[in-house]
């Protein structure tokens, strides 16, 4: 059980100790976003905007130097983090989706054979079904086992001749449920498929190496596990990945080759027109610092928090159902028989200041494949500012809850 | 003629910041200085060098597989 936690005392923000005194806010939405942020990550986003808020790229003065090199630095930190030794194969994007749609609209010119799993969010199956409807790809939705994990054996058995790409949801934002994505990335590399890994539930939590793992492209999202502001998230593409399969989205200005209109075919400029999100990155750059010295922690934290959640719930409430297991970091998805999920997060917000979320979450498919779909779950996604304190709390509301449905019959 | 600098040029300040980071990890000091228009189309920066130095900051970026577009001495 955790009592206090170096990390949430050194780094917890101000502003959160003052909501909490102030309102005794829960905040348990970190798999949407986490929240709050270190204080290092708000301090380097403001410093950014205050102090040398210049066009990284585009001007030889030194403002727009020290913004280049914000950016160079947590490219770097961002290649080290994945395994990568060319900075250059980290491209920016606004967030996950937007680097998802890259990676898979870059990738599929021509027809093929793409095979995806039944834990995918959105922002994976929208584009993937996009081109299905549009009779450029056939996709195969793998089942997996009954939380949706899928081996090698499957992969083997849909594998047609024309298979091309794989695309995984290493966590689901679901269940916290995790894909083995070194064995399928092992079995994609020896089958000469590509594989993307949209890792935005994992990446901060669980070592994610696309050299050890065989994994060609991970999709990031700065905002969740990694701990930086919104708006910011990329690709990291492994060195050995041939990028000009890849065909941009986007073209325009890069600050690069100026003089010709022809757009640059060189990483990451290719797939970088436009200005970068620099305060953002400043962010990203210190939060990946601090997932970095706080590694084991985090995970240990996260799965200890989920541990003593679905453990004192099962005890104590009510007609509570879990779809996560035991092993889950961070992730926990719950009904309650006889309440909506819709009805439980709005009195937890209304009346406990505990935030949560209701509903798909955005994964439809995940949903289906638990069997709570059209109506979705409760989920308690946990960061590392949680404590087993407020689990305490919200599982005492939880049963409130229970017993007014019990008296009033809601 | 005899040259005092050179100018070490990249495809994009990307590629300028990691030379520039290279340099700097083994030493070799540089500056980073605006690109030239009537030497290259960036709107960026390049590195300004000792012309002593030129061969050897080559030769480390070269080896760390950093692009170069190319090197004017000046």
């Amino acid at each position: 059980m955790y009592f206090g936690f170096l990390i949430s005392d050194q780094y917890k923000v101000s502003v959160m100790k003052k909501l909490e005194s102030q309102n005794n806010l829960i905040y348990f939405d970190n798999a949407a976003t986490t929240f709050p942020k270190p204080e290092t990550v708000i301090e380097a986003v403001v410093e950014c905007m205050r102090m040398y808020g210049a066009n990284p790229g585009r001007s030889g003065h030194w403002l727009s130097v020290k913004a280049s090199d914000i950016v160079f630095k947590t490219r770097l930190a961002l290649a080290n983090l994945f395994g990568v030794s060319n900075p250059m194969h980290v491209v920016f994007e606004s967030n996950a989706t937007s680097a998802l749609n890259l990676a898979i609209k870059g990738l599929l010119s021509g027809k093929g054979h793409v095979m995806t799993t039944s834990i995918e969010h959105n922002s994976t199956i929208r584009p993937l079904h996009r081109f299905e409807k549009d009779g450029v790809i056939i996709l195969d939705i793998l089942e997996g086992d009954s939380r949706g994990v899928v081996s090698v054996s499957e992969f083997k058995k849909a594998k047609k001749n024309n298979s091309k790409l794989v695309v995984i949801n290493h966590m689901s934002n679901v269940t916290g449920v995790v894909q083995p994505i070194r064995e399928i990335g092992k079995w994609c590399r020896e089958n000469n498929i590509i594989s993307i890994v949209d890792c935005s539930q994992s990446a901060g939590v669980i070592d994610i190496d696309l050299k050890k793992d065989f994994i060609d492209i991970v999709a990031f999202t700065g905002h969740k596990g990694l701990y930086g502001p919104m708006g910011i998230g990329g690709l990291v593409l492994s060195d050995s990945f041939d990028y000009r399969m890849i065909k941009p989205l986007k073209e325009g200005g890069t600050g690069s080759l100026s003089d010709e209109i022809n757009h640059p075919c060189f990483l990451p400029d290719i797939f970088e027109s436009g200005t970068l999100n620099v305060p953002g990155i400043a962010g990203l750059l210190k939060g990946i610092e601090y997932v970095t010295e706080f590694r084991e922690e985090i995970e240990t934290k996260k799965r200890e928090l989920s541990r003593y959640f679905i453990a004192k719930a099962l005890k104590k409430v009510e007609g509570i159902k879990i779809y996560s297991g035991m092993d889950s970091l961070g992730v926990i998805s719950f009904t309650i028989k006889g309440l909506s999920p819709s009805h439980i997060t709005n009195i937890l917000s209304e009346n406990y200041n505990i935030m949560s979320r209701q509903g798909l979450h955005c994964s439809p498919l995940s949903h289906r494949k638990i069997g709570t779909f059209p109506e979705g779950t409760v989920r308690f996604s946990f960061g590392v500012f949680n404590t087993t304190k407020e689990i305490d709390i919200a599982i005492k509301c939880l049963n409130k809850l229970v017993k007014e449905k019990s008296k009033n019959g809601v | 003629m005899e040259f005092n600098h050179s100018l070490i040029l990249f495809y994009s300040s990307n590629y300028t910041m990691w030379a520039n980071n290279v340099l700097q990890d083994d030493g070799i000091i540089c500056k980073l200085v605006a690109v030239p228009r009537e030497i290259s189309s960036n709107c960026g920066h390049c590195i300004k060098i000792e012309f002593a130095l030129k061969e050897k900051a080559h030769e480390l970026l070269t080896r760390k597989h950093v692009k170069i577009d190319r090197i004017v001495d000046i």
